[in-house]
């Protein structure tokens, strides 16, 4: 499995007035501070509060196969990322107030306004429609969808919140889960082609969605690697999903023989 | 099909990979986040949106992300992508220059239509195949119940200290209500003790009391949506509530108890050409990007633009025209990173706008102009006048179809345009001087370079992805004057 490499971690995050210890342990998020979260869940759905710790990995859940934790999360160790839990708070809040109101200007610090300023992207380009306009239909999709933005926006700050050990792990489970997917993939179009008599087997690109993803996340993390072994410009790196049986493979255009050996190493 | 999937993959694909350039550029030991982050990104999604090679839900689902991404990455004294983007500012209601914008009625009732008075970066370009042959001739099918008629009236305005002109120059009823665009000069004369009413500049409230009644003694409020600054004032005067389509004029009261007949008897349409266009959808967007370089400012990274519409399978690697932007970008001494192509002949539209750029503007005139264009790929464009100041040209329009002035800085016209004087002049058309909605149209403010001369015709071409429609019509120029009767032109 893909996080046997992986050795457990831990986490502190706020829980109603105290804070509770977070664990990940082979491929699991663990709450030891709330060993029944099932029946809390239960109590929450029938009107009680809902656990700091289970929200957050309510949250955790939301995102196994969210694309988007490798599109924000950290490329490499020198990519630093810092959010705190007070910033996240802080962005709940302003997105909470990000109604039509915000556009009249930005919101307090940098972490908040990136969270209602996405808010407002979601509706601004599907519903052009301005301030007073709109039928109550209308007004009510544009608020559904602030509010699904708003959400998704600090699930992702609050992620990036547990820190660095947790974020590689996510982004480890999210690969996992679509490199399933691209494999259920394969064997599709592949019997489809041995059906159909086609050569839509080994080496044939699949219809996978979300390749351009992707392939844009691994490159974005290849590349800095590249840079830092080889010393190319990250901007040359290209990279795409493995299609074929074996690891994949890497190929160096140019000369020069560091760049050879460093090659040779990132293979 | 399989080649228009690919295709957009390979669009997607080359979006995300400079999403994570710029990604790259804010990360990292001795990388300085930049406040334009996410630029380059914003414009080669506009672009990809543009020609439809990428979906909307995509382009947001990426734009967030990365605003996101850079945004945790920024340190807390920088300023925020999000309150530093240009897009984002661009959704105030002061311009740069000090400009007010404003929309309301005098009465209290809602308008339904909100102003924005911005320095919107706007493009809008040509698609001139010189000797393109008409195909067709039409009559502009105006949509049933639309009516779009010039005016050319000049009202003199009074109350209190302010007086002034208030120039009507054409009257247009759609779905989206009835009104006219004007522009107005007010003149202030403050007398001791008067007062003021707060964010109420003196031009708003002589504008914000006209009232109209119609043959049938029904009355309207009119409603001043628009911007201007320095005693200009430009926009449209909406009616409420909606006057029935069939009335033959108006009287006009404007503050003081003057009253002026302004009459809206149908005018037989300019005839109008319709050809097909005989640039691909990539060629056209970069016709758009180079009326951008000339009428405003440099268009971001062009190489980007031109690599992702190759990638877009919307422009071929041999097409001439990104080598003739490059040699654009060469002549007004902007960055483009376009491989150069040595002997790139800039077409003749591009030519003609470099040779009279600065050239100074004919003074302060308005022009009764008024001319729907045939539907072309989804979008609407009606022409509602021209008005001069001392050193520029306006051109009021109307638009429908898929276009959200603050949020494209790179193309922002779903059609392109392109205006010929009776010289043989070309002028390009772009960077809106301010826009207001209503409904799922929108009313803009549309600068002209160079200036436009007192030309007694004009010629119009408008260019959608697969059409263009050209017409030409006699101009009836009016001068600025104060005091005075009404001056019909």
């Amino acid at each position: 499995m893909w996080f046997e490499s992986a050795p457990p971690c831990e986490t502190e995050v706020p829980c109603g007035d105290s804070t509770h210890t977070l664990r990940w342990e082979a491929g699991t998020l663990q709450l030891p501070s709330h060993p029944d979260a099932d029946a809390e869940l239960v109590l929450a759905a029938l009107g009680g509060g809902k656990a700091g710790c289970v929200q957050i990995a309510e949250i955790w859940a939301r995102h196994t196969e969210d694309l988007s934790v490798l599109a924000i999360g950290r490329r490499g160790s020198a990519d630093q990322i810092t959010v705190s839990w007070d910033t996240v708070q802080a962005a709940e809040k302003s997105a909470s107030h990000a109604g039509w109101t915000a556009m009249a200007g930005p919101p307090p610090g940098p972490l908040a306004s990136a969270a209602a300023a996405t808010v407002r992207r979601a509706s601004a380009t599907r519903f052009p429609m301005r301030p007073g306009h709109g039928s109550q239909a209308m007004r009510q999709a544009i608020q559904a969808e602030r509010e699904q933005a708003q959400q998704r926006t600090t699930d992702h700050l609050s992620l990036l919140a547990l820190g660095p050990a947790f974020g590689v792990r996510l982004a480890g489970q999210v690969a996992a889960a679509h490199a399933q997917r691209l494999a259920g993939a394969r064997g599709t179009a592949a019997g489809a082609g041995t059906r159909a008599g086609a050569g839509a087997g080994a080496g044939a690109r699949t219809r996978y969605p979300h390749r351009p993803a992707l392939n844009a996340a691994i490159e974005g993390r290849v590349a800095l690697l590249a840079e830092e072994w080889i010393g190319i410009d990250p901007g040359q790196v290209y990279a795409s999903v493995h299609e074929d049986t074996g690891w994949g493979t890497v190929q160096l255009t140019g000369t020069g023989t560091r760049r050879r050996r460093g090659a040779a190493r990132l293979a | 099909m399989d080649r228009d999937r690919v295709a957009r993959n390979r669009a997607e694909t080359h979006l995300r990979r400079i999403a994570e350039a710029e990604l790259r550029e804010a990360s990292g030991p001795g990388r300085q986040p930049r406040p334009s982050g996410g630029q380059r990104a914003g414009q080669v999604a506009q672009v990809l949106r543009a020609v439809d090679a990428i979906d909307q839900v995509t382009v947001d689902a990426l734009l967030a992300d990365l605003e996101l991404a850079l945004t945790v990455r920024r340190p807390a004294e920088q300023p925020s992508l999000a309150s530093g983007s240009g897009r984002r500012r661009m959704a105030g209601s002061v311009s740069g220059s000090g400009a007010v914008s404003y929309s309301g009625f005098a009465s209290g009732a809602s308008s339904g239509a909100t102003s924005h008075s911005v320095s919107a970066s706007v493009i809008v370009g040509p698609s001139m195949p010189s000797g393109a042959a008409p195909s067709v001739v039409q009559e502009p099918p105006a949509p049933v119940g639309n009516r779009v008629l010039p005016v050319g009236l000049m009202i003199p305005v009074a109350a209190d200290d302010t007086s002034g002109e208030l120039y009507l120059m054409a009257y247009a009823q759609s779905a989206g209500g009835a009104l006219f665009s004007m522009h107005a000069r007010i003149h202030e004369q403050p007398s001791p003790g008067a007062t003021r009413v707060p964010g109420h500049p003196p031009g708003m409230q002589l504008l914000s009391n006209l009232t109209a009644t119609d043959e049938a003694g029904v009355s309207y409020a009119l409603s001043f949506s628009g911007g201007g600054s320095n005693g200009e004032w430009s926009g449209q005067l909406g009616l409420f509530p909606d006057p029935p389509p069939g009335i033959r004029w108006l009287d006009l009261t404007a503050p003081g108890g003057s009253v002026t007949r302004v009459s809206l008897d149908s005018t037989p349409p300019p005839a109008c050409t319709v050809t097909e266009s005989r640039l691909s959808v990539g060629e056209q967007l970069l016709h758009r990007m180079a009326v951008q370089l000339l009428v405003r400012r440099p268009a971001g990274r062009l190489d980007d633009v031109v690599e992702a519409l190759i990638l877009a399978d919307v422009l071929s690697p041999l097409s001439p025209v990104p080598g003739q932007l490059a040699a654009l970008c060469d002549q007004l001494g902007y960055e483009h990173g376009i491989p150069p192509a040595p002997g790139s002949e800039l077409p003749e539209e591009w030519r003609s706008v470099l040779d009279h750029r600065g050239t100074p503007g004919t003074g302060p005139g308005f022009a009764a102009l008024a001319a729907a264009f045939p539907e072309l790929d989804g979008s609407t464009l009606t022409l509602l006048g021209l008005h001069s100041n001392r050193d520029e040209t306006i051109l009021h329009i109307r638009v429908t179809g898929r276009w959200e002035p603050t949020d494209h800085y790179l193309t922002t016209l779903p059609l392109l345009l392109w205006l010929r004087d009776d010289s043989g002049g070309w002028h390009a058309v772009g960077g809106s001087g301010g826009w207001s909605t209503s409904g799922d149209e929108i009313n803009a403010r549309m600068s002209v370079v160079p200036p436009l001369p007192h030309s007694a015709t004009l010629e119009v071409i408008a260019t959608g992805l697969s059409a263009q429609a050209q017409l030409t019509m006699p101009l009836h120029w009016g001068k600025h004057r104060s005091g005075g009767g009404p001056d019909v032109v």
